[in-house]
């Protein structure tokens, strides 16, 4: 794991380096606090920094502000440092968005213990927030999780004229009957499967004849599917510029489909219709362009299903 | 290094806090001292030239320097002169500095001087 430490004491910082190395961690080390905060803001940046008070060009509680005030999911485990005769000054430390502090000089002991308080942190922090992104059942990210990645590319395509994105919208047919006649408990395994199979869809790059993204070798990585209800999934192919893409992946969806699922030891023959919207259109608001794309699953569905 | 610190802890530096501070790490030791040799003279006339000037910001900023750096070498006494040199710049009381800054200069001499002995047995 990647650790911040900016100090502008260069024997505080070769201290606390060497200790921090010895703990495992790979240490990278700053002077002062502009670079710092720099560093922090980076997309891949470190999640754990050590902040001296005092630094040349910001300083610790400046980066720390900095660094709340920002909008996004990426969390990092903030400590200061400070001198024993400033403790009185901690308060504000903490309420400038810091998670902790230590006190200078440091005991490597207490430092390693410091740090592994954070990471525990750190690590909660991230599974709570898998936890409310995500269906519980197949894993796929949820509804919350895809409305925020569909707003984000309605504003994106708002803001660039070539900027093109896909969305199909996919419910199975029928599956009130299968939850009905098999139970849930077989419904539910059903749904894990479908997830399985629409996720490796979507990922089928080097399916003969498939969609243009692919010949350009672009990576798929980026689609996102998702579980937004009871039997409804919706994928997103983002930077796609063409209705056919979108209809090339429901054709592979369908392909996938051919065969059957094992469900209770028995076969099941499943299908879905699928409805595909893309950003072509005039819609501004992420439940615009998801109804779109719904309203033509259902156009699917009265056309006979399965398509 | 660990049975010579036990052997030299009446010195005027508090060794064991600084052993174990660089983990018994004869290396670290060397590095850090090193780092304190090179930078305690400019830190020091940066302090010197400040107190002249009477900058009394000036003085805050390089004395809080100062006590970091010797309080990182467990310089106990050193670092708690140039601590009260800090406080006496954030008061406005200049008058007081000039000593607080001959403490910390004789202070920190004698705990370089003990350091250097101890580097010398400890392998």
């Amino acid at each position: 794991m990647k650790i911040l430490l900016a100090d502008d004491d260069a024997i505080s910082r070769a201290l606390l380096k060497r200790s921090l190395e010895r703990g495992g961690f790979e240490v990278i080390c700053f002077a002062d606090g502009q670079a710092a905060l720099d560093c922090l803001q980076e997309d891949d940046g470190p999640r754990i920094a050590i902040l001296d008070w005092e630094m040349p060009k910001k300083n610790g509680p400046a980066i720390c502000r900095e660094i709340r005030a920002r909008n996004d999911a990426r969390t990092i485990y903030l400590i200061l440092l400070t001198s024993r005769e400033a403790i009185e000054d901690l308060v504000s430390g903490f309420e400038a968005g810091a998670d902790d502090y230590l006190t200078k000089p440091c005991n490597p002991q207490e430092l390693k213990a410091r740090i592994q308080v954070g990471m525990r942190s750190l690590e909660l922090h991230d599974s709570l927030l898998h936890t409310a992104d995500h269906d519980s059942l197949t894993g796929l990210p949820n509804r919350a999780h895809f409305v925020k990645r569909l707003s984000s590319n309605v504003r994106k395509a708002r803001e660039n004229p070539d900027y093109h994105f896909t969305l199909l919208f996919v419910d199975v047919d029928r599956f009130k009957l299968i939850n009905d006649s098999l139970g849930h408990l077989v419904g539910d395994e059903l749904m894990k499967a479908m997830a399985a199979r629409l996720v490796r869809a979507v990922r089928a790059e080097d399916t003969p004849g498939s969609i243009s993204r692919h010949s350009d070798n672009r990576n798929a990585s980026g689609d996102l599917v998702a579980r937004i209800g009871g039997d409804e999934f919706v994928i997103l192919l983002e930077e796609f510029a063409d209705i056919h893409d979108g209809v090339c992946v429901a054709e592979r969806i369908q392909e996938e489909l051919q065969t059957p699922f094992i469900l209770n030891d028995s076969e099941v023959l499943v299908t879905v219709s699928i409805g595909i919207s893309t950003s072509g259109g005039k819609a501004t608001e992420a439940s615009e362009v998801l109804r779109g794309a719904d309203a033509a699953m259902y156009r699917a569905k009265m056309l006979g299903k399965a398509r | 290094m660990r049975q010579a610190c036990e052997e030299l802890n009446e010195l005027s530096l508090d060794l064991k806090e600084l052993c174990v501070r660089v983990e018994y790490d004869r290396d670290l030791l060397d590095d850090v001292f090193d780092i304190y040799k090179s930078e305690f003279p400019r830190l020091q006339q940066s302090l010197k030239g400040a107190v002249e000037r009477g900058d009394m910001e000036q003085v805050q900023v390089a004395a809080h320097t100062l006590k970091g750096m010797l309080a990182s070498l467990s310089f106990r006494a050193a670092s708690a002169a140039a601590m009260r040199i800090e406080r006496l710049a954030r008061t406005d009381e200049a008058v007081g500095i000039p000593a607080e800054l001959v403490r910390m200069e004789h202070s920190a001499r004698a705990s370089q001087a003990d350091l250097e002995q101890f580097c010398a047995v400890a392998y």
